[in-house]
């Protein structure tokens, strides 16, 4: 094979296996495939080539988030001898009750609104995207992205008839700017939206963090209002974020 | 913000393969597995740092799985899990040549209805040789591969991106790294197998 043939050859391969081949010229070199056990070796070597890339690429993505969720637990495994366990555990157990009863101690004393829902409350992160979804993304959700939360609010106050997954985010950003009542009203259009048509598009989220922004804006009833319903109904995606501690802490402030 | 507190299977599954919400899913199967996981090993011969490597390559190898459609969820996420770091351990521990526990002991550990997925999965030292080949390429070739396989990125993106003369130029240079990586491929036939195992199953 002369090399010019050879570079078609492999360019043919490239698009095939890159996928950018329409469906007549696919079928055409699949035909070929079939007869030509040189080309079906080539595409093999390519195919394992763009394997050992997504392997790669795999195992990357994989051990920067291990480094740093580690990082986030730092729990050293400290070996123990078996003979000084005893000794240990009624050490550990009195030293466990002790900071037990001073944390409970601390906690009635100085419970407000801003240590609760700073307990409670989490960023929203979008995830990271493909570029096929990129294309996509609105100019919101870039803006939320890159966490300019005043841009997001800007747009959410240029328009009106948002998605749920919009409303979202203009709660979720007015939360973050400690804008409580505008993020009252987006959560609240979320619930109606859902509630109109029978859907639970951002339903979970929106409860859990409206339930926030009603304890933030002094509204605690409100707020234990919706947290029962969450504790109630195992079937909630914040069902395990909101304990009975959660809502006694919300009653004692009512 | 979590994904979820309790992030079904099927959730999990699909965010796996379609590649959304990655990162986030990621940290999901680590919140809800890693304890285990890891004391499983540390159970049976190993320390909290073979625990992590191990762990890492389990979550590598459930994805890669996922990815080519050969976890359907026949068993629970959880068990397949189970499964393969069982595997793994079992064949790191072989490698370091230390009698002192016997096979038997993964068997009663395992459930029995657990799927046989050894001949899927690529032992952790393979693997690891996989990578340092990668490695050799050069940091452009990894970036441009990388950013075009992996990350599903354009032409014209990495064109933008990494700032070449003209797309055609990174088509190129694309083309040459990949012939390449296929030499490296070539001369290594035992991680040529690997691929092809990973490959095909």
């Amino acid at each position: 094979m002369d090399n010019s043939t050879q570079y078609d050859s492999d360019e043919r391969l490239f698009r095939y296996i890159d996928g950018e081949m329409e469906e007549e010229e696919k079928r055409s070199l699949e035909a070929d495939l079939q007869q030509d056990a040189a080309l079906l070796e080539k595409l093999t070597s390519l195919r394992m080539a763009r394997e050992a890339i997504l392997q790669y690429g795999l195992k990357n993505q994989v051990a920067s988030i291990h480094q740093d969720i580690m990082k986030e637990r730092n729990t050293p495994v400290v070996p123990m001898r078996q003979n000084n366990f005893r000794r240990w555990a009624i050490g550990v157990a009195a030293t466990v009750l002790f900071a037990w009863a001073s944390i409970q101690a601390y906690q009635y004393f100085s419970l407000t609104p801003e240590r609760v829902y700073a307990q409670q409350f989490s960023s929203y992160e979008l995830p990271v995207l493909r570029s096929e979804e990129q294309k996509n993304t609105s100019e919101m959700e870039t803006a939320y992205r890159d966490k300019d939360f005043n841009r997001v609010v800007r747009l959410c106050k240029l328009n009106s008839g948002f998605t749920a997954r919009e409303n979202f985010l203009c709660g979720m950003a007015e939360m973050e700017l400690g804008n409580f009542s505008d993020a009252i009203r987006s959560f609240n259009q979320i619930i109606q939206y859902n509630t109109a048509n029978a859907t639970r598009e951002y339903l979970d989220e929106a409860e859990y963090n409206l339930a926030l922004a009603y304890l933030k804006n002094g509204e605690f009833n409100r707020s234990l209002e919706l947290l029962r319903s969450i504790h109630s109904d195992p079937k909630h995606v914040y069902h395990r974020k909101v304990s009975n501690r959660l809502i006694k802490q919300v009653q004692r402030l009512s | 913000m979590e994904l979820r507190n309790l992030v079904p299977d099927r959730e999990i599954l699909l965010s796996l393969q379609t590649g959304s919400r990655m990162n986030e899913t990621i940290r999901v199967l680590y919140r809800d597995h890693f304890e285990n996981l890891s004391w499983f090993i540390q159970n049976n011969g190993g320390n909290r740092q073979d625990a992590e490597d191990i762990f890492q390559e389990v979550i590598v190898s459930f994805i890669d799985l996922v990815r080519k459609d050969r976890f359907r969820g026949e068993s629970s996420i959880k068990t397949f899990l189970f499964s393969i770091n069982r595997n793994l351990w079992l064949n790191e521990w072989k490698k370091r040549d230390r009698a002192m526990i016997r096979e038997q002991k993964y068997e009663a550990a395992g459930a029995k209805e657990e799927a046989d997925i050894s001949h899927q999965i690529a032992e952790k030292e393979e693997r690891d040789r996989l990578i340092d080949l990668v490695d050799q390429l050069g940091d452009t070739c990894k970036k441009i591969l990388l950013l075009f396989y992996y990350e599903g990125r354009s032409m014209k993106e990495i064109w933008e991106e990494l700032d070449y003369e003209s797309e055609q130029v990174v088509r190129n240079k694309k083309h040459k790294c990949m012939k390449k990586l296929e030499e490296l491929i070539n001369a290594n036939p035992s991680i040529k197998n690997t691929l092809k195992t990973l490959l095909n199953g």
